[in-house]
């Protein structure tokens, strides 16, 4: 793909647990950063696309409403945790097919709104109706990966450490205070060996992005690589020690922007759980299979690493409103790429990947995959 | 639909104790994978402790309570042990 399409602006409200901001304030709020990042205004947008999973019928329109910006193209779009991935693929596409200049898209979620407890998966399920939650399916990867690879409970908290270590500078991020491992540890029992420090928490926020066709020679971050693609059923022997679904989406990722791992500067992966992190630095090809964790004590993914990942601190710190984090992951990227990211800033990059995995449904490594790259031009 | 009798030569792929689950299977529950011939992948829970079990253990199904039902009745499904 021809670098068409630029970021002209980013924005978000904190994640974290508000009882008091509804989906439709939240989304209002970000979508207001973004306009004014972008220095555009409201009648500037001229399509929206809205990812959520959780906040009902019609989340677009009830968001706009609130800033008068209604009548337009509004297209919700649901794919569990890469809800907000997969609108910012639609938008892309909207923009490179001609059919728009200027697109906003949203990205929300309120799990408050569920009181607490795992995300609920759908009745019909056939895992699902055998008890079988969303921790679970990570807690038994978690098994089999450290079957195989001598990955340790030590390395799953110091992977929490990491991510707490970063999200004391991130301004958004619904957990901004050190933790050690030995609390990590301690933390309670969420599905063994799953403790509850090594989950994202549940809670509420928003993240909005405006694209706009790339025009003129300007400083921007364009998007190279825009892929979605969804898990293969299995009733059979399928690896759950490795993320097919991620390698797979991620290789189109970097086939379409004609580069490679190597060429990554800063990550932002779905650490949902950290195990997550770990499996996903192989699938996204950052080390060979087996070796997340000599990549993970080797350094190189901290900040000042060869392969800064999740230097916001990632869903582990920053929060899990599921249909927002695929946008928020570009928003902070973006800041990366533009050298604005503060105390966390990765040193002079140039090419960001941004990578979402949702959905628990039986036979499926996972039902969705969004992966994105950014590059500063 | 065809029905089979399947071989219940179970290896268990992977397993955990569930802490945190929707309040019809009450905490804490094992559940697991559990790998029977020809290619097939059971999620079950377990009807027995976390600590009697190892991953590639020789298992089978016998029945079991695993929760209720959405209307709250009890809710019975198979459940996998250790075989010899």
């Amino acid at each position: 793909m021809a670098h068409v399409v630029e970021i002209a602006g980013a924005g978000m409200v904190s994640f974290g647990q508000f009882p008091e901001r509804s989906v439709e304030d939240m989304g209002a709020s970000a979508v207001l950063a973004a306009l004014s990042d972008a220095e555009l205004g409201r009648a500037e947008i001229r399509e929206v696309f809205c990812g959520s999973s959780f906040s009902g019928s019609l989340v677009g329109q009830r968001i706009l409403r609130e800033l008068g910006m209604t009548g337009l193209p509004i297209t919700n779009v649901e794919n569990a945790c890469s809800s907000g991935g997969t609108a910012v693929r639609e938008a892309v596409a909207a923009i490179v097919s001609e059919r728009v200049d200027t697109a906003l898209v949203i990205g929300v979620d309120k799990l408050t709104r569920f009181g607490g407890g795992t995300i609920p998966l759908e009745e019909t399920d056939l895992e699902a109706g055998q008890g079988m939650p969303m921790p679970a399916l990570y807690a038994m990867r978690a098994q089999r990966y450290m079957n195989e690879t001598g990955a340790t409970l030590e390395h799953l908290a110091r992977v929490v450490v990491k991510a707490h270590l970063n999200g004391i500078h991130n301004p958004n991020a619904q957990f901004r205070n050190p933790v050690s491992i030995d609390q990590v540890l301690a933390s309670r029992p969420i599905s063994k060996p799953l403790t509850l420090f090594m989950c994202c928490p549940t809670g509420d926020g928003a993240a909005a992005l405006v694209l706009r066709r790339r025009r003129g020679k300007g400083r921007a971050v364009v998007i190279r690589a825009s892929t979605l693609q969804s898990g293969f059923s299995h009733s059979g022997y399928r690896d759950l020690g490795w993320s097919e679904l991620v390698n797979r989406t991620a290789s189109l990722a970097y086939e379409e922007a004609a580069l490679g791992p190597s060429s990554i500067d800063v990550a932002e992966v779905h650490d949902a759980f950290a195990i997550a992190e770990l499996m996903y630095y192989e699938a996204l090809g950052f080390c060979e299979r087996g070796d997340g964790p000599r990549l993970f004590e080797s350094g190189e993914t901290l900040v000042t690493g060869r392969i800064p990942v999740n230097p916001g601190g990632g869903l582990l710190c920053r929060g899990h409103p599921v249909g927002a984090t695929g946008v928020a992951q570009i928003c902070e990227s973006v800041w990366q790429l533009r050298g604005v990211a503060g105390p966390n800033q990765v040193q002079n990059p140039r090419t960001a990947l941004t990578q979402v995995t949702g959905g628990g449904i039986s036979g499926f490594d996972h039902g969705a995959c969004t992966v994105h790259i950014l590059g500063i031009e | 639909m065809l029905q089979f009798e399947l071989d219940m030569k179970g290896v268990l792929y992977s397993f955990t104790e569930v802490h945190a689950a929707p309040s019809r299977f009450p905490t804490p529950f094992v559940i697991g994978y559990v790998d029977l011939p020809d290619d097939l992948r059971l999620l079950a829970q377990a009807g027995v402790k976390y600590d009697e079990l190892l991953i590639g253990q020789a298992v089978t199904f016998v029945p079991g309570r695993i929760g209720r039902s959405r209307g709250g009745d009890e809710l019975y499904s198979y459940v996998f042990v250790p075989r010899e």
